[in-house]
């Protein structure tokens, strides 16, 4: 496949990349966990090499189904994942809260305390 | 937190790591200040934004240069034209439309007989209402009949159309199918010419698309 830079001094991605969120929730049924293994590693020997997960989606468990899927290509890839949450965040100043996740409250905040 | 996205990803260090959406409680400086320290801890490679407004991009940028933004963007979304995209191209950042694919509607594979499940998001999107579904369908009509001249599927024109509008848009189209993946990466490899792109712009313009892309809590969160 082609690929293209992201943005100016970004890393070069596949011209498409994959979006990871259903496998693990948002549309229904889930699907099974090998199978999105599978399509995963199948998405790398098309050429894919831009993944897009996020901690809240889950939580945790789309990070940790595309960490493992995508292990044996690590510096092959490049995996974008985000901090924060949605649907409904609870959002307070000084951190981000989510409801799906609770444990990254003020993780924002926590980081700008030790610089 | 990051050192928990770090672990599960299994990597030394994440590649791109977005705020997720824009929190209006917190100064989008402090967040690009917060990545600046991770990205000098060696912790993150590159900041990127989420559904943010121009603005707050700018502002972000000025702390720790921002290599992508990502929102929602397709032939049936198209509000980052208006602000986002000229401040991207401007500051030199890239674009990563999310729901390129308008959520599975522009695949031609959903009509207004169509159900979903309540656990399905699209059930609360005001967009995926039969009634909307059916006055949308003229949108994916249009992608059907450019597909058929391009021998490629209506999902692959709608994705060749974004790859087309500049070189540094990247598309990240969600499947759980085989298939579909198949079709997904395929669309890299479907040329558009400027007439085709005329024609698509030229019909696109007559299409007025019914219902909000989110409920309006959702909405609310987005383009701070």
């Amino acid at each position: 496949m082609t690929t293209r830079t992201l943005g100016k001094n970004g890393p070069e991605v596949s011209a498409m990349g994959l979006g990871c969120m259903g496998m693990s929730w948002s549309y229904s049924p889930v699907p099974d966990r090998n199978d999105m293994l599978s399509l995963l590693r199948a998405a790398v020997e098309r050429g894919v090499t831009f993944f897009d997960t996020a901690e809240v989606y889950g939580p945790h468990a789309n990070e940790e189904l595309v960490g493992e899927a995508l292990a044996p290509f690590r510096g092959k890839v490049v995996i974008a994942t985000s901090l924060g949450g949605h649907p409904a965040p609870k959002m307070r100043r000084g951190g981000v809260v989510s409801t799906a996740a609770p444990n990254i409250s003020a993780a924002w905040s926590r980081v700008r305390s030790r610089a | 937190m990051v050192e928990g996205s770090i672990a599960r990803l299994r990597v030394e260090a994440i590649d791109l790591y977005y705020q997720h959406r824009v929190d209006p409680d917190v100064p989008i400086e402090d967040v690009a200040g917060a990545v600046k320290d991770l990205i000098q801890q060696g912790k993150v490679k590159h900041f990127g934004l989420s559904e943010a407004a121009a603005t707050t991009i700018r502002r972000a940028h000025a702390v720790q240069p921002v290599t992508a933004v990502q929102s929602e963007y397709s032939l049936w979304y198209r509000e980052p034209e208006r602000d986002i995209l000229p401040t991207l191209e401007e500051l030199g950042i890239g674009f990563v439309p999310f729901s390129p694919l308008g959520k599975g509607f522009l695949t031609g594979k959903i009509d207004d007989t169509t159900t979903f499940d309540r656990s399905d998001f699209r059930s609360t999107v005001p967009r995926f209402s039969a009634k909307n579904r059916k006055a949308n369908q003229a949108l994916v009509d249009l992608l059907q009949s450019i597909a058929q001249r391009k021998h490629a599927t209506p999902g692959q024109i709608a994705l060749a159309w974004l790859l087309a509008q500049k070189p540094w848009i990247v598309p990240i189209p969600g499947t759980t199918k085989p298939h579909r993946l198949e079709e997904n990466v395929g669309a890299a490899d479907v040329e558009l010419t400027a007439t085709d792109l005329a024609k698509i712009e030229n019909a696109a313009s007559q299409i007025t698309i019914q219902g909000a892309r989110y409920p309006e809590t959702m909405e609310r969160m987005s383009n701070r």
